[in-house]
């Protein structure tokens, strides 16, 4: 299941990372990007991973000081709680195995 | 020394059955040369009377038969067998199953999480995170080289942006993307893009007597191709070249016989410069003994061990080091003693014995001597630790102590020496004092001597065929994708039973489309003897001892001569079978005899049977020259023949036997 922030809200992404049975990678960027992309490939590919992504800078920004990662971190892996595990900059969002690797070490 | 090869030589013959035979037999199946270059598989085969028979390029103890055609071929690997040993055609297949694998499990949890509930779920994040990690360590296999070349880093990724999109999935893709490469793994294999390489293909005959000859391979040089000969018919009557044989043998074996007789009618004299030469090595022996014995006594009977303990007093480190060269001395000295033990042993017995000096006796005292000489390493070794030993004890121990050592230093040295020039003298000249004076002794001698230098160059076979250079055989290379048959015709050659045959097939390099033969990638060789086989029939000149069974000459055995025809049968089934082994044969034969003191001319005729191929023979037959107690026995020996089968002969020095 991939979503997208907006619609969603905050709120509503909290309430989605809350469920203990899935990880989640949520990728900030552009529907096009190559990170989403490869993003939608793992989810595709690993097990109990849901996959969202975060288009307008305001919910970016938002969503960065909400979580506490860096400005420049485009992908931020969480775990089976509600909690950061990694934070990917843009050319490691770009490479599927590292993707693949963080979320499967989440 | 050729004197006392061949008296040890005709020792062995007489007293060791076929046993060097049997053990070059098994160290030749022990060897093993795969005969494949780049897939390419290698056979020879032997077309015979008999049937059609492999041949091994691990085994060079084949037999060919003298009318055989060996069919040289090169058999191409199939593609699977090509694939089967190309490392990313197996990572390929291990990737598409594990992919299979990964996706059936990867539905099974989807499935599973569309019907959980609310809430933890400890097992479903267990079996999630244990697939997780099996895909990821699936696609951290790309850092292996082969599965690496077949989905590269980049072609992943590009596989997975592409799957990212709406409509797309990425095992469909990555299925795609492996099937693919499959596909054209396979064409490749099939189409079999080999490397440059060119297949030189020699062949030689190696006679029991002559020079190496190269002989025509069709199809792989341009030597003329010859009419069939006669070898492989030898049938009836003696041939040409059998006859020749038989002559020389014949005359061999005359020689041979007139040196015992004359051995014989002068042992007396013989033994006793035999028994001077032993006697003088003898002594020595015991001196030297008995020397370093004396040296070792004085070790102990001048109280070192309290001199040792009165100098580790004053300097403990020095008592110790003192402590342990005494050890070693005493530790060399015990090895010198077991290393001249055997030498003593096989010394006194010859020294001591005593009754008249026959054949047996002499060979058994050539035969001591030639052992002397194989211990005579260890000896020299022994005494040279034990004189370095002794050698390098400290001065500074006092006065006793140096006395000793210096003079145990130069005992040791010079009795070490003597011993070797000794041993080296009675090697080198012993047999020509030995026989001084004997001039049929001497003639059997030079002529047993010519005949194992000729058998010598034919063991040096493979040194004659490397002389033979590349290129200037007439040889046709051919390039590994026109790659015929190579025919090698032994009716075409003047391969005759006793030569044998060497047949080999180099890969060489290329250098612009030429071929390299500087770089010989691999060379397999073939050998085999040549013989006639199946039943057929062998003519043999042999030294006999024959004896009346009664009356006249009935009260010795008497060296003299026998030709004989015997018929043998070579198994080709059963090629290490005990018949072949024993190869008996059965036969008839003519004997000059000497039983009958008032007849010039006794011939006799009879009967014989042999073993190992006429080594040993016996027979039984009517003496045609005497009116009365006609009968007579004879054992013989195929005196030539035997040399050559047993190899006794020595090769020379820094060549070691070429087969």
């Amino acid at each position: 299941m991939a979503e997208t922030l907006p619609p969603l809200t905050i709120q509503g992404l909290e309430e989605a990372l809350a469920n203990p049975n899935f990880k989640a990678y949520v990728y900030i960027g552009n529907a096009q990007d190559t990170g989403w992309a490869l993003a939608i490939s793992a989810q595709r590919m690993l097990a109990a991973v849901r996959v969202y992504l975060v288009t307008t800078k305001a919910l970016a920004d938002t969503v960065r000081q909400h979580f506490e990662v860096a400005p420049d971190s485009v992908g931020i892996v969480f775990g089976w709680e509600l909690d950061v595990r990694h934070q990917l900059s843009k050319a490691e969002a770009e490479d599927f195995l590292t993707v693949a690797k963080a979320i499967a070490d989440a | 020394m050729r004197s006392l090869v061949l008296s040890a030589g005709l020792a062995a013959i007489v007293l060791a059955p076929p046993i060097a035979y049997a053990q070059a037999s098994a160290a030749a199946h022990a060897r093993a040369d795969e005969a494949v270059f780049q897939g390419i598989r290698v056979e020879l085969l032997e077309r015979a009377h008999d049937g059609e028979f492999p041949l091994s390029a691990a085994d060079d103890l084949q037999k060919v038969d003298t009318g055989a055609r060996l069919r040289l071929r090169f058999v191409p690997p199939t593609v699977e067998a090509r694939l089967s040993s190309d490392k990313r055609w197996i990572a390929l297949n291990e990737a598409l199953v594990e992919l299979g694998k990964l996706q059936t499990e990867f539905l099974h949890l989807v499935d599973r999480a569309t019907l959980l509930g609310p809430g933890r779920d400890p097992g479903f994040q267990a079996a999630a995170n244990a697939y997780n990690l099996r895909l990821v360590t699936f696609f951290t296999r790309l850092g292996d080289p082969a599965f690496g070349a077949i989905l590269p880093a980049a072609r992943l990724n590009e596989i997975m942006r592409e799957a990212g999109k709406p409509g797309a999935d990425p095992w469909t893709m990555l299925v795609s993307h492996l099937t693919e490469q499959r596909r054209r793994m396979y064409e490749e294999a099939k189409v079999a893009t080999r490397s440059q390489h060119f297949v030189v293909v020699r062949a030689y005959r190696i006679p029991r007597q002559g020079e190496v000859q190269q002989v025509h391979v069709e199809g792989y040089d341009n030597l003329p191709s010859r009419p069939v000969g006669a070898a492989h018919l030898e049938r009836g009557l003696p041939s040409a070249r059998e006859l020749a044989e038989i002559q020389a043998a014949l005359a061999g074996a005359q020689l041979v016989a007139s040196a015992i007789g004359e051995i014989q009618t002068n042992k007396d004299a013989i033994r006793s410069r035999l028994r001077e030469l032993i006697g003088n090595i003898g002594d020595n022996l015991q001196a030297q003994l008995e020397s370093y014995r004396d040296v070792v006594r004085r070790l102990e009977g001048n109280g070192l061990d309290p001199l040792v303990a009165e100098l580790r007093k004053l300097d403990a480190a020095e008592a110790d080091r003192l402590d342990a060269r005494i050890t070693t001395v005493r530790l060399e000295f015990s090895r010198v003693s077991r290393a001249l033990g055997p030498l003593i042993k096989r010394v006194e017995p010859l020294r001591g014995s005593g009754g008249a000096a026959g054949l047996a006796d002499i060979a058994s005292l050539f035969q001591a001597v030639d052992a002397l000489k194989a211990d005579l390493p260890q000896v020299s070794a022994a005494l040279q630790a034990f004189g370095k030993a002794v050698s390098g004890l400290p001065a500074d121990v006092g006065r006793v102590l140096a006395k000793v050592e210096q003079r145990a230093s130069a005992q040791v040295k010079a009795d070490s020496t003597r011993l070797i020039e000794d041993l080296n003298t009675l090697a080198a000249g012993a047999a020509d004092d030995l026989f001084a004076g004997l001039p049929k002794t001497r003639a059997a001698l030079d002529a047993l001597g010519a005949q194992l230098d000729t058998l010598s160059r034919g063991k040096d076979s493979t040194v004659a065929i490397d002389a033979i250079r590349p290129g200037e055989a007439g040889e046709i290379p051919r390039p590994l994708d026109k790659l015929d048959d190579g025919i090698l015709d032994l009716r075409r050659t003047d391969a005759a039973p006793g030569d044998s045959v060497e047949l080999r097939v180099a890969f060489v390099g290329a250098v612009n489309g030429q071929p390299d033969f500087s770089r010989r990638e691999k060379e397999i060789k073939y050998s085999a003897d040549v013989l006639n086989t199946g039943w057929h029939r062998r003519f043999s000149g042999d030294l006999i001892f024959a004896r009346a069974l009664e009356g006249e000459g009935s009260d010795t055995f008497k060296p003299n001569v026998a030709v004989s025809l015997e018929w043998h049968y070579y198994d080709r089934k059963r090629r290490d079978g005990w018949w072949n082994q024993l190869d008996p044969g059965f036969g008839v034969h003519a004997a000059n005899l000497d039983q009958n003191a008032d007849q010039n001319v006794e011939l006799g005729a009879g009967v014989n049977m042999s073993l190992w191929g006429g080594l040993l023979r016996v027979a039984y037959g009517y003496n045609l020259g005497v009116s009365r107690d006609r009968s007579y026995v004879w054992i013989g020996f195929g005196l030539f023949s035997a040399l050559n089968r047993l190899q006794v002969i020595e090769g020379p020095p820094g060549n070691p036997p070429a087969r």
